[in-house]
């Protein structure tokens, strides 16, 4: 099924599962390099900084060979851009999997480039070929990705299968299915807590282990789209945007929404803890923010400086009591960092991140405050 | 971590049987730690309660007052550094471990307001009138000597950012290349020397085994400015442009051996990236020269374009290698 050599895969589990054991002390270093010389990796997995740069000049060449292409073939065949594409799409995929099964590319940014170049290609084609509507549409986007995901375990196209499969069911229930559409939002989530739930069992399969960080991805989504479907700014705005249930505009059955807007990131953080889940706690801890922007979006008691000022307040409050709390280990929760191996690194790329959003002060005429930042992100990686 | 598989690493032998002892006792007692998590609350908390407060003065100034302002600002700062003298640990020319969480932020926090004081000053009574260079210089001095005598990378990188400010140009990576039209003369040849003179320093630092950890953000300012300026030379001077590339050839050499030396990956990447928009330009300047023979040129752009990014897949791939194996 999966196009990388599957031993390779399992020795690198076998690898990166080592290393996390030696960075801890668990293993010396003897230990650690007879485990590599026994699992050898074929793989050709650079660093992060050279899989950026071969992601960026694989799609230079990619798209230039297309212009060239449709370049030759133009005055010929007025009309056949989208078979163009298509074969193209075509020639893209042989040579994805040629990188992946002869060359051995493996996360090298040479395959992740081919495979979404291919994959936007072909569904590009296609869309344009068919000229259907949305649902179609987003069927087509689930198979290839779907398709995508099983070949090559990549985690963009395991969302991009994800949220393709809520937009088949979305689009189902609102053009095709003489239903209701007030249970859209109850749809989704049972939805999106289904895969969940089936994900998390998967999750388990030793046969599966080669796709153990799409499936975390998509629990991650899950987590998040389960929320979104029962968020009542999202409820609210997709209602008046799309179906005009009321004519002022308003929500029926609001409060069931509130209340869902509220409670589950409080029910996230809560089985976080308890579960000492990391995956749970961090995406509880958004989407309080994003409980509070949804608040304050209908609800807009105080002015935003002093909202500002009081949260601000409460979050030093809380962090500082926090630290002091967990001072000394408790319940199994600690504030010291446990992968010290990665400090100094860490502690680079925090360097940059103030340069980034507290270092222009010097020149007022810029209106721009948190800025992105197209090489900002420098700084990580083993042996920068 | 997986048990099993570290079980059967230890029957095929690999592992020793103390080793396979405390990993089956690390995984019985798993310590979960939230250090990111509150370190990324205590950011945001600062963050938006400095905000917060900043937007209350500002809608309130006519209450308050100027004076009022000034002193509270230059009191909160003179708090941060009274505490960072009091609680430092002593000065070494190697890296200084923080003696607590806070105090990153609370030296943090005094650079920051030190600068509001003196913007306010300038700002508000036009204290250093046009001398506007002092009103950079000073903040300049005192975050150089916070960030060497505290050790903070933080802080490091303002008082770079400030040294360019002060030059003549605002560099914060994006910054860089979002804010600044590098379209005058003079602010090119500033970018140089800001950027020579950065790489200067991150060669100092280590060679002098003076801060050596601070060479990284140091070479990845000085790196960016130096390529960014000599790109925008190129563009600038179109007479003499080729005079430009032979520059930034060497430019690029000496950052690839530089890279080579220090076993970076990150700087492989940004000097081959930089260097190929350089002979891009070069190429595409030339096969303009020689339009007017029809779709000729544009197919050897396109086939250019092929060639060149798939030769510097395999010189990233080779050198990758190279790297791996030093």
């Amino acid at each position: 099924m999966i196009s990388y050599n599957k031993t390779s895969l399992h020795n690198e589990r076998v690898r990166e599962q080592s290393t996390t054991a030696f960075e801890n002390n668990f293993i010396s270093k003897e230990e650690l390099l007879a485990i590599k010389n026994k699992y050898s990796v074929q793989f050709y997995t650079p660093n992060i900084f050279i899989r950026i740069g071969l992601f960026i000049l694989t799609l230079i060449v990619v798209s230039f060979s297309f212009s060239l292409f449709s370049l030759l073939f133009m005055n010929s065949l007025e009309n056949a851009m989208n078979g163009l594409m298509l074969f193209f799409s075509l020639l893209t995929y042989a040579a994805l999997e040629f990188m992946a099964q002869t060359q051995h590319h493996y996360k090298s940014g040479v395959d992740d480039a081919l495979l979404w170049n291919f994959a936007g290609m072909l569904f590009g084609s296609i869309c344009l070929l068919l000229n259907a509507g949305a649902l179609t549409n987003c069927l087509l986007a689930f198979f290839i990705s779907l398709y995508c995901s099983f070949r090559f375990a990549d985690r963009i196209m395991s969302t991009a299968a994800f949220l393709s499969f809520l937009g088949i069911l979305f689009f189902l229930f609102t053009d095709h299915l003489g239903i209701s559409k007030a249970i859209i939002p109850f749809v989704l989530m049972a939805a999106s807590a289904a895969v969940y739930l089936l994900v998390k069992t998967l999750e388990k399969k030793e046969s599966l282990k080669n796709y153990s960080h799409c499936f975390t991805i998509i629990i991650i989504v899950s987590l998040l789209s389960f929320y979104a479907a029962g968020n009542y700014y999202v409820v609210r705005e997709v209602n008046n945007a799309m179906f005009h249930l009321t004519s002022d505009g308003s929500l029926p059955f609001g409060w069931l929404f509130w209340i869902l807007t509220v409670l589950v990131p409080i029910l996230y953080i809560a089985r976080g803890i308890q579960k000492k889940d990391a995956i749970f706690l961090r995406v509880g801890l958004l989407l309080i923010a994003a409980m509070i922007f949804t608040v304050r979006h209908y609800y807009h008691l105080i002015p935003h400086e002093v909202f500002m000022t009081i949260t601000g307040f409460i979050l030093l409050v809380v962090s500082y009591t926090l630290i002091k709390y967990l001072q000394q280990p408790k319940f199994g929760f600690t504030y010291a960092d446990l992968d010290k191996e990665h400090a100094f690194e860490k502690l680079q790329i925090e360097s940059l991140i103030i340069a980034e959003t507290l270092g222009q002060q010097s020149t007022p005429a810029e209106t721009t405050k948190f800025g992105g930042g197209s090489f900002g992100g420098g700084g990580a990686g083993g042996e920068f | 971590m997986n048990t099993q598989l570290f079980e059967q690493l230890h029957t095929e032998g690999l592992i020793a049987d103390s080793s396979f002892e405390k990993i089956k006792e690390h995984s019985g007692k798993k310590l979960f730690s939230l250090h990111w998590e509150i370190k990324t609350l205590l950011y945001l908390g600062v963050l938006l309660l400095s905000g917060g407060l900043g937007i209350l003065i500002y809608k309130n100034i006519d209450s308050i007052g100027h004076q009022a302002i000034l002193i509270f600002i230059a009191l909160a700062c003179a708090a941060c550094f009274f505490y960072c003298f009091k609680t430092k640990l002593s000065f070494s020319t190697a890296k200084v471990e923080e003696p607590n969480v806070y105090f990153d932020y609370i030296l943090l926090l005094g650079c920051l307001t030190f600068i509001s004081f003196i913007a306010y000053l300038q700002f508000q009574y036009n204290v250093f009138g046009t001398r506007y260079g002092l009103a950079t210089f000073f903040p300049m001095l005192v975050l150089f000597f916070s960030a060497y005598f505290f050790d903070h990378l933080g802080v490091l990188s303002l008082a770079i950012t400030n040294l360019a400010a002060w030059i003549g140009i605002t560099v914060t990576p994006s910054a860089l290349l979002r804010a600044n039209d590098f379209n005058s003369n003079t602010i090119i040849y500033a970018g140089l020397f800001l950027g020579a003179l950065l790489i200067a320093f991150a060669y100092a630092s280590k060679k002098r085994k003076f801060k050596q950890h601070f060479e990284f953000t140091y070479a990845n300012f000085g790196t960016h400015v130096l390529f960014v300026s000599c790109l925008s030379g190129m563009f600038h001077f179109k007479s003499i442009y080729l005079v430009w590339f032979l520059f930034l050839t060497a430019l690029a050499f000496f950052s690839y051996t530089r890279s080579m030396q220090n076993k970076s990956f990150y700087f492989l990447v940004v000097t081959t990236l930089y260097i190929y928009v350089g002979i891009s330009y070069v190429v595409i300047r030339l096969l303009e020269s020689i339009s007017g023979y029809d779709m000729g040129p544009i197919y050897f752009g396109l086939l250019y374009f092929i060639a060149s990014a798939t030769g510097l897949v395999l010189f990233l791939i080779r050198s990758n290698r190279k790297l791996k194996a030093l």
